[in-house]
């Protein structure tokens, strides 16, 4: 059977084995997911770059942990999300929603346009970008999680070591901070 | 979350399915006769398709290669067969060691087998001296014992 289309739980028991074919499909598979979301949480590509690799050689020297009857797409968030998180203790400042002009170069001019004329311009994506950094870290993560990532409330809990309850009640405020900033846009039906 | 939330905790106790039955039905008929809950409702669901089709943030290219490259995966093997145990290759060269002394010890004539048949006939070869397994010592070698315990050639 070719590496792509190893089920999860193979994959994971060759990871264990330390078989290099199976690490590299891994970090194919996962690296788009701890990407996006150091992108998302440290709000800088090059760190993100970092703090990806630096997620990868985690995982690598602690793979034993990792429950095999699970599935492996919380796991590795849990490594990525603690993995920002220090980095951004590290670092000690706070991340700067403008700071990655590549990944960020859509955002409008800060102050230059209102919300409702950026949303009457169409800009939702950036809209959403500036909303978004408008949150905490750990929101943007959950958010990020259980939306672009599809992970359910219980896997967003695993990766986050939150409760699930606690999961539920940020993305819950966090939604609702969104909704406030992007009500003229979202008024129109998102159109 | 009840009836008596905010519109919009209805709507994303519903869109989650964390209403009851009962609850559910309620807000459903709230949404038929209050034009204001079926606006909240489109919000949410607006806001919850933007969430999920935000354009992909994409990893710079090469990222994964890049990452893989720097693990240290290099000394094992690509077949995915895992390397023998080093313990067990430690208790068979010292069984080798003290059954069949010093010189076939150090020659190497325990170590990994490349087959079951030769695994077997490897074990039996150990344990001749204790009369476990009849079977003719392989043949000696012709190099002096002192060149085989050197290890020379």
């Amino acid at each position: 059977m070719a590496l792509e289309a190893l089920p999860e739980a193979e994959l994971a028991r060759r990871c264990r084995r330390g078989d290099p074919r199976a690490w590299r499909e891994l970090v194919r598979r996962f690296t788009p997911l701890v990407y996006r979301l150091a992108l998302r949480m440290v709000r800088d590509g090059g760190e993100a770059e970092d703090v990806s690799q630096e997620v990868f050689l985690r995982m690598h020297r602690s793979f034993d942990s990792y429950d095999p009857t699970r599935p492996l797409a919380p796991w590795v968030a849990r490594t990525a999300y603690h993995a920002c998180l220090r980095r951004l203790e590290s670092s000690a400042r706070r991340p700067s929603p403008t700071a990655d002009p590549e990944a960020l170069s859509a955002l409008p001019d800060e102050g230059a346009r209102s919300p409702e004329q950026a949303a009457a311009a169409g800009e939702s994506v950036a809209l959403l970008e500036r909303a978004l950094g408008d949150l905490s870290v750990q929101d943007r993560a959950l958010l990020d999680l259980r939306y672009r990532e599809g992970l359910s409330d219980a896997e967003v809990s695993e990766a986050t070591g939150m409760a699930v309850n606690t999961v539920k009640t940020r993305i819950f405020r966090a939604r609702a901070r969104l909704r406030a900033w992007l009500a003229p846009y979202l008024a129109r039906g998102g159109a | 979350m009840t009836g008596t939330g905010t519109a919009a905790e209805r709507c994303d106790a519903y869109l989650d399915g964390d209403l009851s039955g009962e609850e559910a039905l309620a807000f459903e008929r709230d949404l038929a006769a209050r034009p204001e809950v079926a606006a909240a409702l489109g919000s949410a669901l607006a806001l919850r398709e933007l969430l999920r089709t935000m354009p992909p943030l994409s990893p710079p290219p090469g990222l994964a290669a890049r990452i893989a490259a720097a693990l240290p995966l290099g000394r094992q093997e690509e077949s995915g067969r895992a390397a023998p145990l080093p313990t067990v290759r430690a208790a068979l060269a010292g069984a080798s060691w003290f059954l069949r002394g010093p010189a076939e010890a150090v020659e190497g004539t325990i170590g990994p087998a490349r087959s079951a048949a030769a695994g077997l006939a490897q074990v039996r070869w150990m344990l001749g001296p204790l009369g476990v397994a009849r079977q003719e010592p392989r043949p000696a070698s012709r190099r002096p014992i002192w060149r085989r315990v050197l290890g020379w050639k």
